[in-house]
């Protein structure tokens, strides 16, 4: 069944490649990508970062979580950025410059989180998140 | 326009200065005693200077005939509103009164240019300290109005604080003076002195406050200083335990000056004494007898009171004076400034102050003239038996505040003053005359026995002749200035305007006996320091097994004691002068027959009211009161004889005279037994006031226990939501945001996706604000 489904898909890719406007219509779609498509890829990233954050037990992947998190933020920015850009905004490089700056800031997140993971995982022999719970009445 | 007298502002912040200097940096700088000493003489000097300028600048002010008409007009205005009546009706009745007898009114221009001078307070508010709005006053005849309760943080400027600021700061100079050799080499130095600054500061704001919340300030910070200076020798249990009670004790009495000020603003919608005290002048006079003891008929006789009871604290009288002999456990340069010139007499000011008022409560009056004696009589008798030189001289000091207070009593307010100022130079020069005995009379600089004294005059000199001239002011010998001031007090209560006269001679005749038995205690005093036989060498200093703390052996036996520094002998001397010379300035014109003026009573007479009370002009000399004075000279001379023939000629007498006088010498010595009646029946009392208190206590603790039980009980359950996971607070903040998305965003998404009823306007682009131009 398998095969058949991947035969299927490869019998319509050949057919749209040897269609001569396939090239320029893949083009103009990448040059018009409506802005809303960027932020529902953001709301799935997202969403898929959030839900690791709530049910993983592993603290290491819940950074990962984290990141992901951040990387929807990023994209969010860059696909304003991107949108005030073909609009001809003057604060077309914020979005930009806010992911940078994201970025540089999830670095020294995961640096100082992944110590503090260290520092605890030698303390309690446990990287588990429902294991860490002494902090509390 | 700026006035010379603004300089007043400066008068009490100079000593401010001094206390924030010594007391923030003068130890952390290392500052030595004298750099100390010079900023606490240097800013108290310069208040003296200020002071000076700007009571001389206010002379003239006062005599301006501009400002005279202008505070007329003001007190119109102000007695106007009280009487209900409008200015006009009121200035129409004034001249058909005066249009009845013309003669009157003839002889009144005259007169009223040179007697009638209306009070002309000059106030400077820095700024408004509590701006409280609107109020509704709900005593006295004016009752309902609409009142604006300011207190505005203001100095006024007038004959009486004039007259205060100027001897405070005087008296106080020198006595810091003296402090500065008194206390060398006292390891607090700099305490000492910036507590003797803020002191200062606070009497001068005491005095100079320009209504009664400003009065209330000083008067709380007097005590304050008080008690820290009372305590300031932090070793000794009974000074710690003396400055508790006389801080206790004052409360009492601060509690009936709160409620008074409560009761004053209930009335007058005004705390300002400028408008006060005209206000009063338009009320009646109310009731002698407990009639007047109740807010409907008597409001004036109960502020009255209730003023007198702050007084009563302040100025140690019965029944709150026993705190002021305790007091003298602090160092003796404390006890002549804060328990002699000036503090103690605090009381006195604020009923000079409040002499209209006074004037029209005579209950009141009658009540001050009584309670003032009394204390005048029982304090006196009790320095009998004194052997502390300075709670003999702490007795005195209760006894001639009560002679105060007589004065104000029959109505002689500017005696009353007058007597304080005297006795400011004359009392300050004895306790410091005493501080230079203790400082020089034994080995530790600490005895206060006078069993232990004995013929010094023949090694303090100075001391003794400086101090001779103030014994002979307080026993009243012509022509000390003892005799002028406590000689008209006695007069005046002869003749009392107030009373009848059955009360005045009854009242002169305590105070007749008081004067004799002063002069005996204060020449037995005198006679046990400097004269008789010398018996320093068998002091505790120089017994096997005493133990100081400055000396761990005994003294040796060649001790000779000595006379002070002249950073001492200075101050005595020149408050020596003018406890001699002071009462010049008010030498009564019954004596003279006008032919001297007494100053004292033209500076103050302004500020005293006489619309009740009109003086009588001196007509000539008056030779009743010639009598009278001559015969209480004599009676003092012979009674100070008495007191040298008993302790110098015969010495043994005094114990054989104990011996057969035993009640009335155990009366003496244990002091009326005052102290244990407050312990046994007000204390005792009070404890077993508590027992029932505690009953209550139980029930109110019990409501506010259960409050406290259902909270506790509410977060048994709710403490549970804190699991300590991580995952779970995570969780609850994700449907936080969730809601508030979703609730925030609803609105928006049912605008764009539900289509609405009413087309939106055409001309509002869905993209304009959200779009620049390129």
């Amino acid at each position: 069944m398998m095969t058949t489904f991947l035969a299927a898909i490869a019998n319509w890719a050949a057919q749209q490649a040897s269609d001569p406007s396939f090239m320029e219509r893949y083009l103009q779609g990448l040059r018009e990508v409506d802005t809303s498509k960027f932020l529902v890829l953001s709301a799935i990233i997202f969403s898929i970062g959030l839900g690791g954050v709530l049910i993983r037990r592993n603290i290491i992947v819940i950074f990962m979580s984290i990141e992901l998190m951040l990387s929807a933020a990023n994209l969010n920015f860059i696909a304003f950025a991107r949108y005030w850009q073909t609009q001809g905004g003057l604060y077309a490089y914020n979005g930009h410059v806010m992911t940078i700056f994201i970025i540089v800031v999830a670095a020294a997140e995961a640096a100082l989180g992944l110590a503090l993971l260290l520092a605890l995982y030698r303390n309690r022999e446990t990287v588990a998140a429902d294991e860490i719970n002494l902090l509390k009445w | 326009m700026i006035s010379v007298m603004e300089l007043v502002v400066l008068v009490p912040f100079f000593p401010l200065l001094g206390f924030i200097i010594n007391g923030l940096f003068a130890k952390r700088l290392g500052f030595s005693e004298k750099v100390i000493g010079a900023i606490a003489c240097t800013t108290v000097a310069a208040s003296f200077v200020c002071s000076a300028i700007a009571v001389y600048a206010f002379s003239h002010h006062a005599h301006d005939a501009q400002v005279q008409a202008a505070a007329r007009q003001r007190e119109a205005e102000l007695m106007a509103r009280v009487s209900g009546e409008d200015v006009e009706s009121r200035r129409a009745k004034e001249a058909a009164k005066a249009a009845e007898n013309p003669q009157a009114s003839e002889a009144a221009p005259e007169k009223a240019g040179a007697s009638e001078e209306v009070a002309t307070p000059y106030v400077v508010t820095l700024f408004e300290w509590m701006p409280g709005g609107a109020l509704t006053t709900t005593l006295g005849p004016n009752a309902g109005r609409l009142a604006d309760f300011s207190i505005k943080w203001a100095y006024q400027l007038d004959q009486l604080s004039g007259l205060y600021i100027l001897f405070v700061t005087f008296v106080a100079f020198f006595i810091h003076l003296f402090a500065i050799g008194y206390m060398h080499g006292d390891p607090g130095f700099h305490r000492f002195f910036a507590y003797l600054n803020l002191f200062m500061f606070m009497m001068l704001n005491l005095v100079l406050g320009a209504n009664f919340l400003m009065t209330f300030v000083g008067w709380e910070g007097v005590g304050l200083a008080s008690y820290l200076l009372i305590g300031y020798y932090l070793k000794k249990p009974e000074a710690a335990v003396a400055a508790k009670k006389a801080f206790v004790m004052n409360r009492v009495g601060d509690f009936g000056l709160m409620l008074a000020m409560m009761a004053i603003f209930a009335v007058f919608g005004t705390l300002d004494y400028a408008d006060v005290m005209v206000m009063v002048k338009a009320l009646p006079q109310e009731p002698l007898g407990l009639a007047a003891l109740s807010f409907t008929t008597g409001t004036l006789t109960v502020i009255a009171l209730l003023i007198f009871l702050g007084a009563a604290g302040k100025s140690a009288q019965i029944p709150l004076y026993t705190w002021l002999p305790d007091a003298m456990a602090g160092p003796t340069p404390v006890s002549a400034l804060i328990h002699a010139a000036t503090m103690v007499t605090a009381g006195v000011y604020l009923v000079a102050r409040c002499n209209p008022l006074f004037q029209r409560a005579p209950t009141a009056m009658l009540t001050v003239a009584v309670i003032g004696m009394a204390t005048a009589f029982v304090a006196a008798t009790i320095g009998i038996t004194q052997t502390d030189i300075k709670k003999a001289l702490a007795y005195s000091t209760v006894s001639q505040l009560g002679y105060m207070f007589v004065g104000c009593g029959v109505g002689a307010f500017v005696a009353g003053v007058f007597h304080v100022v005297t006795h400011a130079f004359f009392k300050a020069q004895l306790f410091l005359g005493s501080g230079s005995v203790i400082h020089g009379g034994s080995p530790s600089g600490h005895q206060q026995e006078m069993t232990y004294y004995g013929n010094f005059k023949k090694y303090m000199p100075i001391t003794f002749a400086t101090m001779m001239v103030s014994l002979f002011a307080i026993c009243g010998i012509f022509p000390f200035s003892g005799f002028f001031s406590k000689d008209e007090i006695l007069a005046k209560t002869l003749h009392t305007p107030v009373f009848s006269h059955d009360v005045g001679l009854a009242l002169y005749v305590v105070g007749f006996l008081t004067a004799g038995v002063t002069a005996f205690y204060m020449t037995r005093l005198m006679c046990l320091t400097f004269f008789g036989k010398e018996r320093f060498l068998d002091g505790p200093d120089f017994q096997e097994g005493h133990h100081d703390d400055d000396h761990h052996a005994p003294a040796t036996k060649d001790f000779q004691p000595h006379e002070a520094p002249p950073v001492m002998t200075v101050p005595l001397i020149v408050l020596a002068v003018f406890a001699f010379g002071a009462g010049f300035a008010g030498i009564s014109e019954e004596l003279t027959g006008g032919a001297i003026p007494n100053y004292v009573h033209h500076w103050l007479s302004p500020v005293m009211d006489t619309t009740l009370y009109p003086e009588q002009p001196v007509t000539g000399v008056n030779s009743t009161e010639w009598l009278l004075a001559m015969v209480s000279v004599a009676w003092a001379l012979a009674m100070m004889g008495l007191a040298y023939f008993l302790y110098v000629v015969r010495p043994e007498m005094p114990d054989k005279l104990a011996q057969t006088l035993r009640p009335l010498y155990v009366l003496s010595a244990r002091k009326w037994f005052w102290d244990e009646f407050i312990d046994v029946y007000l204390v005792g009392a009070f404890k077993k006031i508590n027992l029932g208190a505690w009953g209550l206590d139980f029930v109110v603790d019990s409501i506010v226990n259960l409050f406290a039980w259902l909270t506790r009980a509410s977060s048994m359950i709710f403490r549970t939501l804190q699991t300590g996971l991580m995952q779970n607070y995570v969780l609850v903040m994700a449907l936080g945001l969730f809601l508030f998305i979703a609730g925030m965003g609803y609105p928006l998404f049912k605008e764009l996706f539900v289509p609405s009823r009413t087309p939106a306007p055409a001309s509002t682009s869905p993209q304009t604000g959200l779009v620049n131009t390129p």
